[in-house]
């Protein structure tokens, strides 16, 4: 019986990874770049949390939630095959196709010890549908006001009106790439993966960590777009590519991960000494 | 001993998930990768589409190209409609614009049209949708976004309504099999322009402006009509980003 318990490890890592690498390699091809990197992001944090060590036994899945697992396995497989570029069924691939393994190798108790990974990759899912959400409401007005306010708290003259920046009396279209949805739901993403790495616990801090990701994600696009509107009407096309659409945009990003990951870690990860007990449980 | 069976069972089949994932695997990754932007706008049809007093004199291919201006979007291609009545002459183009359906996006890069703000001059009408009218540069502009499956819209959060709205089971099913998108991002993207008498008179060139207005709209009805029941289906396979 011995030398049959590491194969749900071994069958967890090898297809595992086989699942991960074939991911990233359908998002490459597909051509979004963003996506790439997210992904490459969670899947190596995911890959890390699921070495850790837990109490399994060998191939326990019953015959009920195997069938399932490899059912669900089996049609991921094949559409696979299709070599799909779909940006919703890339966003869903990953959450799938764990579900499907954990259920064929480790049986429903496997959803419950490997709920962190499956609820970031359940969030990654989601993505293509909050953004669909974001776009029916009115985020780029509210992105537009708070960029017409740095303007003016630079002392320029700036108003807005409806989805628009008037600077100079020239308008500036914020168009829904720039709304915020995109920065805000990667902000998401990052800060759930976050709190699930580091083990925040207690819905308090879970929602306040959120937040933090959701307000810097919003925060850090609402000042690109006031860059975006200055240059525009003070520079070059090229410099105003740069920034815009080129490798200057992938800046803000960075700088909206290392807002969040500075403000969280102070808040959630430093331990005081006189307190042994704060900060965070590292054991799962 | 069932249980041992059911386990060697068990390790079989994990084994075959495992290298039908490697050998697809390797199909993603030897298979050269495929453009992006699908090129269904070349299948764009010249259909003849007639508006009741207008003549239709004339339908010209309206190229694809880089556009001049921000980013690299290439314009999609369309047909550009010329029509007459008496001396008045009517310019319809068409592209086949996949994506988000903005349309003020649409005119501030793939047309001549710098404006970007369309909401001043947005209408509805309930049998032909959300269109904007505006003026420019001595031209009176009629322009939408035709859908399939739903009235016209202008700005992207009312095709992204649309898109919602249009959900349906079969729609589902298909998705699922990987025959159709979920969402059918396709827009027949309309700008209509009629140049503008030149009027000294403030008010005469209001009221020459307005009844421009008018036959644009007049023309508008019909031509939604006709595309709200001729709209182009999905041809072939379509993987594109959705």
């Amino acid at each position: 019986m011995n030398g049959k318990q590491p194969q749900s490890k071994f069958w967890l890592f090898v297809i595992g990874t086989t699942l991960a690498v074939l991911h990233l390699s359908l998002i490459y091809r597909s051509g979004d770049s963003e996506l790439l990197t997210t992904c490459l992001l969670i899947w190596v944090m995911v890959g890390s949390l699921l070495r850790e060590d837990r109490q399994l036994r060998a191939l326990s899945s019953g015959l009920f939630a195997s069938s399932i697992g490899f059912f669900i396995l089996g049609i991921l497989i094949f559409r696979c095959a299709h070599l799909p570029t779909s940006r919703m069924f890339l966003h869903i691939l990953p959450l799938l196709g764990l579900l499907g393994l954990i259920l064929a190798v480790v049986g429903w108790t496997g959803v419950r010890s490997y709920r962190r990974e499956l609820l970031i990759f359940l969030v990654l899912a989601t993505n293509p549908v909050l953004e669909m959400l974001f776009l029916v409401g009115d985020l780029s007005k509210i992105t537009a006001i708070v960029a017409t306010g740095f303007l003016q708290f630079l002392g320029l003259p700036a108003v807005q009106t409806g989805d628009s920046i008037h600077l100079f009396n020239k308008p500036v279209h914020v168009f829904a790439a720039c709304s915020g949805a995109q920065s805000i739901i990667q902000m998401l993403n990052i800060s759930i993966l976050f709190s699930m790495v580091f083990s925040i616990q207690g819905l308090i801090k879970q929602t306040l960590c959120i937040g933090i990701g959701i307000i810097s994600g919003f925060i850090t696009n609402a000042v690109r777009v006031s860059l975006m509107v200055l240059l525009v009407l003070f520079s070059n096309s090229s410099t105003f590519d740069y920034w815009h659409e080129g490798s200057g945009s992938l800046v803000f990003s960075v700088i909206s991960v290392l807002l969040f990951g500075i403000v969280s870690w102070s808040i959630f990860l430093r331990v005081t000494p006189s307190d042994p007990h704060s900060g965070v449980q590292l054991n799962g | 001993m069932a249980k041992t069976v059911w386990h060697r069972g068990q390790s079989s089949l994990l084994s075959l998930m495992f290298f039908s994932m490697l050998i697809v695997l390797g199909y993603a990754i030897l298979s050269p990768k495929i453009a992006n932007f699908s090129n269904s706008s070349d299948s764009l049809r010249q259909e003849k589409v007639l508006l009741d007093q207008w003549q239709l004199i004339g339908g010209s291919k309206l190229d694809s190209g880089s556009s001049s201006t921000v980013g690299k979007d290439p314009i999609p291609a369309g047909i550009r409609y010329h029509y007459q009545q008496g001396n008045r002459d009517l310019t319809i183009d068409l592209r086949y614009v996949m994506g988000d359906g903005d349309v003020s996006r649409f005119l501030s890069v793939y047309s001549p049209v710098r404006t970007g703000n369309l909401l001043d001059g947005q209408r509805f009408l309930p049998n032909a949708g959300y269109y904007s009218i505006l003026t420019n540069k001595g031209s009176a502009y009629l322009t939408a976004c035709l859908n399939p499956n739903s009235p016209s819209t202008v700005t992207e959060s009312q095709f992204r309504q649309a898109r919602l709205k249009a959900l349906n089971p079969m729609q589902l099913l298909r998705w699922i099999g990987g025959q159709a998108p979920l969402f059918d991002d396709r827009c027949l993207w309309t700008l209509m322009s009629m140049p503008l008498p030149s009027e000294t008179n403030k008010v005469s060139a209001f009221k020459a402006t307005e009844s421009t207005y008018q036959e644009m709209e007049k023309a508008w009805v019909i031509w939604y009509d006709h595309w709200k029941t001729n709209f182009p289906q999905h041809e072939g396979r379509f993987e594109r980003m959705s």
